[in-house]
């Protein structure tokens, strides 16, 4: 979307302590200027980690505060808009009961922010504000966005993103699930062993957690990074050594929250959180043996902002190297990172852009096709009997950054219609899609089926060229070595026949 | 009563309302605005009474802890009302009423008139007044009628035909009945009689058939300093209604009754009104100066009125011009009212509401008034699908029935409104306008130290700041989302916001000048108010003064500043408290600041009221052009001998009853004379033989 005058755009997020909105007025050239910020403290967190769900109290008070939202939009005439949910709402067993009211009452449609989605913040943020003195690009770094429930760990080698995982862990978690016995002071000795155990099943992932540098963000982090640096004189990033950490821990793990709030001026929310994400840091610097700690400045809202400006008005999604990083560290994993993937990634991209009129999709999908174009011989990891059926669990189950839930359950779809059956009703793999979503998986895994026959048939992309006929799609196979394949590329074409009702021949 | 560091608020306002007596006492003012001033005195006398006197009582009967001991302010307040009454009668029966007499205005008595005039006027009672009138007779079977406050009421002692016990009987004159009714009119005479006194003379028509002893006028004042807890208020609308619905229930807290009342029927109000004798005040003439304001409205004799000055055209806005534009082309720009014009608020609200581009407008509206131009115009905005939020504040005292009317009306035409926040009275006065242009949406503000109403602002010195600073709208829009309840306090880029950050923002603007401040360099500390009474404000100057910092103080009303209680304070703090034909009402706080100078102008005073208890704001004057108009508006009141008073012992004040000599230096005066002669030279400058328009239709 291009735009040649300044636009209002706003972004809500329900957070697990409160909600907040964000309405700035955004330039031709993507520069913004915030011209309001609204918040209202509402402890949907602490409900939802105690009790599982989000009360009827709590989703009346937000009907109210979305109610009012919508107002503002209003005043401001305001069309784009992203509101998104986070691990409060998302761990809530009601959240759909909760989204659909919220919707009902404002109008305004609200959606679950994956941990992994944070990822692509972080990202964002790292990039933004991390001088390039840090070394991001050129050394291992560990990103930790510690949030109220849940914290994002990812890990970037040279600037490129290795793994990301979301560990139910958070400030206000730590909270719920400490023993009611426990004074605050006491919280450090008592909780240990519960962020080792939190963290744990990280150390199993990644095959190694040592890190050069340690980034962490988060309210909570930035109010400690305050704490240790007294002032902020303008600065994205502040720095702060192992040693002054551990001052700063040392300092507010004796004191209560009361005092807490009293001597750093900061509110009775953060005060909690304090402690909480002292011990998580703590266990951050353990585990990378990183000697400092940076903290990025810029708050979640701001950066949901700019990935939202990104989105909308960019000609390119800044994290699509970062996605196509991250699964090609998945093909790594499941062994099929060969050449014949990326042949049929290329040849895919090509048979997309060249088939434009047929299919009438965008770069969202075209997208999503190469992913399922590398990650579509996973399943073989597992096993060569039907491992079409392997690799869309596989790809079910993995986080990829920047894909949502539905996104990867286009691509582990398209990936399990590569061979063999077409889409039918009754597969359960094929139900769990809306029609529109169908519509996708069929075109796509249409397209990837050719591409899988002419990767395995021509040594490049280049040795075929392609012509849309009113009836037909014509292929030229440049390369004469292939003409004995052309019988099983015709095969593969039926889907492609069955989809888009035209033949594919082959000449 | 002996002074302590602070001056008791209560003393200090029966201070500032011998001042305004004075106005009544200088032979300089007209005569018509000399009888002005006499009501205007009676008129605060009531609210002083229905207000705080009422909570000294409160005090008092409840034992509540208080700054001074209740028992002995309420004698004190008692003996100093009955001496300042005494003082005003000896103004309106000695001096005023005689010389307009002279002059051709005469307040006369029914015995005075000949018989066509006597004639004249029974037609009149029985057309005009007797309908309207009830009499009530209290008896066994007829118990004691409600007393409406503050209302005029006669007192009949009598004896029925036929029986030999005497009675008593309530005659209530309604409001819609004007206090003073005209015998004759003629080019260089006027002649009017009092309502009490038309009625007595007529009481035959009223009370057939009884023998009448004794007509005796009296008023009643309550207790209207009622409480609302808003914490358990459902509906805050219906709560003050229902509170409103009660006053003539309330408790008495005053009568007056005419001085030469019998001993007898004294004694039967005093018992049937369960009135203490110590609260019962004897006026030695007409009771209810309010109702001279009716005479006072006459313009038919120039010369015993204030001389016309109309407000002049603003300079920043061209003829013709929109205020958004004459905003954006300025970039921001003041009005001084009532020395300049206070259309162009109502005409930006005007075009705003016709205006397909404007998507919002948001204020602030606590004192309205009737047929306000400005809700008529936020009527208009809702009615044309503009998202309008108004902040109406019900419970701006003795407004809440207006208030609650436009609400309704407001609310009906499809515009949000809201009635403030439990606990909080929204004083601030915000207008903020969102308006989509062709470089984006583009916000315009109108902050003032003065209401949103068009009547007071023909009265009322009050400075109001137009413009479409960014950092500005942020934090108006900010503060409209924690008034509207739509957010918590954010961080303030540039304004101070009570009872957020007010009173600490100004303690250490306060502490900051000390510190700055040496014997070489001395610092500043410039402030305009109505009211300075906050003990630790008082405190935080009297520190400041200590450590070479000059403080002046232009505090029209209660000033519980006593430099006098401290040497070394003393010598560095003025107090000016301005008195004049407007009432000075706008707020300014200047600092100095080694230099780099500090200036903020806004809602607040110095109270804990204001810094506590209510949403306030002060807004920074950055532009230079606009800090130097401050300035010459501070000279002005600092250099004032005419009707500006100095404090010279505490809670005394010089008295400029014979300053006539000083006229040069009245600012009031000098500020029109002023802003007339820029606007003069603006419109050489941009048509040399163009005349000075006036907006005559804003004219007083």
């Amino acid at each position: 979307m291009q735009t040649e005058v300044p636009v209002v755009m706003a972004t809500i997020d329900i957070g697990a302590h409160s909600v907040r909105m964000l309405i700035a007025e955004v330039s031709p050239d993507m520069s913004f200027e915030v011209m309001e910020y609204l918040e209202q403290r509402i402890p949907l967190g602490s409900d939802v980690f105690k009790n599982g769900r989000i009360s009827n109290k709590d989703i009346l008070l937000l009907c109210e505060i979305f109610r009012n939202f919508r107002q503002k939009m209003d005043e401001y005439d305001i069309k784009l808009y992203k509101a998104i949910a986070t691990s409060a709402v998302r761990e809530a067993s009601n959240s759909d009961i909760f989204i659909e009211r919220i919707e009902q009452a404002s109008g305004i449609k609200v959606n679950i922010f994956e941990g992994v989605d944070g990822a692509r913040l972080d990202y964002l943020t790292v990039n933004r504000d991390i001088p390039a003195k840090y070394g991001f690009n050129k050394k291992r770094m560990l990103i930790a966005d510690i949030g109220t429930g849940a914290c994002q760990v990812s890990a970037y080698e040279n600037g490129n993103i290795c793994f990301t995982e979301t560990i139910r862990i958070g400030t206000l978690r730590i909270l719920e699930v400490m023993p009611s016995t426990v004074s605050f002071a006491g919280m450090k000795q008592s909780l240990t062993p519960f962020v080792n155990k939190s963290f744990g099943e990280l150390e199993h992932i990644a095959y190694s957690l040592k890190a050069e540098g340690l980034v962490a963000m988060g309210s909570s982090v930035r109010a400690i990074a305050l704490l240790a640096k007294g002032i902020n004189h303008g600065e994205k990033a502040l720095n702060i050594s192992h040693k002054k950490f551990n001052e700063i821990y040392l300092t507010a793990a004796q004191k209560s929250v009361e005092k807490i709030v009293r001597d750093y001026k900061i509110s009775h929310g953060l005060a909690e959180a304090i402690t909480p994400c002292c011990l998580i840091i703590d266990y951050l610097f353990r585990i990378t043996g990183a000697e400092h700690l940076i903290v990025p400045m810029t708050s979640t809202k701001d950066a949901l902002l700019l990935d939202f400006i990104s989105q909308t008005f960019g000609e390119k999604d800044y994290f699509a190297p970062q996605i196509e990083s991250i699964v090609k560290r998945l093909a790594e994993k499941y062994k099929c990172n060969n050449s014949y993937t990326m042949r049929t990634v290329l040849i895919a991209e090509m048979l997309f852009s060249n088939l434009q009129e047929l299919h009438g999709l965008g770069q969202k999908e075209l997208f999503l096709l190469k992913i399922a174009a590398h990650l579509h011989k996973a399943g073989l990891f597992i096993n060569n009997q039907a491992y079409h059926k392997h690799s869309y669990y596989l790809i079910n189950s993995s986080d990829i950054p920047g894909i949502n839930r539905r996104g990867r359950q286009i691509v582990a779809a398209v990936a399990r219609y590569h061979r063999k059956s077409f889409p039918k009703p009754a597969h359960f793999e094929y139900m769990a899609l809306s029609p529109h979503e169908r519509i996708v998986v069929n075109k796509l895994a249409a397209i990837l089926r050719v591409a899988c026959g002419l990767a395995e048939a021509c040594s490049s992309e280049k040795h075929f060229k392609l012509k849309i006929k009113e009836d037909s799609v014509e292929v030229k196979l440049l390369n004469s070595d292939i003409a004995a394949d052309k019988a099983y590329l015709e095969m593969d074409a039926g889907f492609f026949f069955h989809v888009f009702a035209r033949r594919m021949i082959f000449i | 009563m002996k002074h302590g560091k602070c001056i008791n608020r209560e003393i200090s306002w029966l201070e500032f309302n011998s001042r305004v007596l004075d106005e009544a006492a200088d032979k300089g003012n007209p005569l018509l605005e000399r009888l002005k001033f006499l009501a205007i005195f009676s008129s605060n006398l009531d609210e002083f009474f229905m207000v705080r006197v009422a909570e000294v009582m409160h005090h008092y009967e409840g034992g509540i802890p208080f700054d001074t001991n209740p028992s002995e302010l309420l004698d004190f307040m008692r003996r100093k009302v009955r001496e300042l009454i005494e003082r005003q009668y000896k103004y309106l029966n000695d001096e005023i009423l005689p010389a307009l007499a002279e002059k051709g205005i005469e307040i006369s008595e029914c015995s005075k008139l000949n018989v066509a005039q006597l004639g004249m006027m029974r037609k009149y009672f029985i057309s005009e007044i007797h309908p309207v009138l009830t009499p009530i007779a209290i008896d066994g079977s007829h118990p004691f009628p409600l007393i409406k406050n503050t209302g005029l009421e006669l007192l009949v002692r009598l004896v029925k035909e036929g029986e030999e016990e005497e009675r008593f009987a309530i005659i209530e004159v309604p409001t819609i009945i004007q206090r003073f009714v005209t015998v004759e009119k003629t080019e260089d005479r006027q002649l009017y009689i009092n309502i009490g006194d038309l009625i007595r003379q007529n009481i035959d028509l009223l009370l057939s058939g009884c023998r009448i002893i004794e007509i005796s006028p009296f008023r009643v004042t309550r207790d209207m300093d009622f409480y609302l807890d808003e914490d358990r208020v459902g509906d805050i609308l219906s709560e003050i209604q229902e509170e409103l619905q009660k006053t003539t229930r309330r408790r008495i807290i005053r009568l007056e009754i005419f001085s030469k009342m019998t001993d007898k029927s004294r004694k039967w109000l005093e018992t049937n009104l369960q009135v203490k004798t110590e609260d019962v005040y004897l006026i030695p003439g007409l009771l209810d100066l309010k109702g001279f304001f009716r005479v006072t409205g006459n313009r038919d004799f120039p010369e015993l009125i204030d001389h016309e000055l109309p407000p002049l055209p603003s300079l920043c806005i061209n003829e013709g011009e929109k205020v958004f534009d004459a905003i954006s082309r300025n970039g921001s720009f003041i009005l001084h009212h009532p020395y300049e014009s206070f259309s162009p608020v109502i005409k930006m609200l005007e075009e705003a509401a016709e205006d397909p581009d404007v998507l919002a407008i948001k204020q602030t509206l606590y004192r309205v008034g009737n047929n306000s131009p400005i809700v008529k115009a936020l009527i208009r905005a809702a009615l044309n699908r503009k998202q309008v939020t108004v902040l109406i504040e019900l419970k701006a005292r003795f407004d809440e029935e207006h208030n609650i009317a436009w609400a309704m009306e407001l609310a009906e035409a499809g515009a949000h409104v809201i009635y403030g926040i439990a606990g909080l009275k929204v004083h601030c006065k915000a207008l903020l306008i969102v308006r989509r242009e062709a470089g984006g949406i583009n916000r315009y503000v109108h902050l003032g130290t003065g209401n949103y109403n068009d009547k007071t602002a023909k009265l009322y010195t009050d400075i109001g700041l137009f413009c479409n600073d960014k950092m500005l709208a942020n934090d108006i829009s900010a503060l409209f989302n924690v008034i509207t309840g739509f957010s918590k306090p954010p961080v303030w880029n540039k304004i101070m916001v009570a009872p957020f950050n007010l009173r600490e923002r100004i303690i250490y603007l306060i502490n900051r000048e000390s510190r700055l401040a040496t014997k070489e360099n001395p610092g500043h500390i410039i402030i305009k108010a109505n009211s300075i009474i906050d003990p630790e404000m008082i405190e935080c100057l009297y520190n400041a003064a200590k450590k070479n910092v000059k403080i002046d103080l232009i505090i029209r009303g209660v000033c519980g500043i006593n430099p006098f209680s401290n040497k070394d304070a003393a010598k560095n703090i003025n107090v000016v408290s301005i008195l004049d034909r407007f009432l000075e009402h706008s707020r300014i706080y200047y600092f100095r600041n080694n230099g780099a100078e500090e200036y903020f102008i806004g809602s607040s005073d110095l109270m804990p009221r204001n810094l506590d208890r209510r949403i306030e704001i002060l807004f920074p004057i950055d532009k230079k052009e606009i800090r130097r108009e401050i300035d010459i508006i501070i000279n002005c009141a600092l250099a004032d001998r005419r009707k500006g008073r100095k404090l010279i012992k505490p809670n005394t004040y010089s008295s400029t009853v014979n300053a006539g000599r000083y006229e040069k230096l009245r600012s009031q005066i000098k500020l029109y004379n002023f802003y007339k002669n820029r606007y003069k030279e603006h419109l050489e400058r941009i048509a040399p033989q163009q005349e000075i328009k006036v907006f005559k239709s804003l004219s007083r």
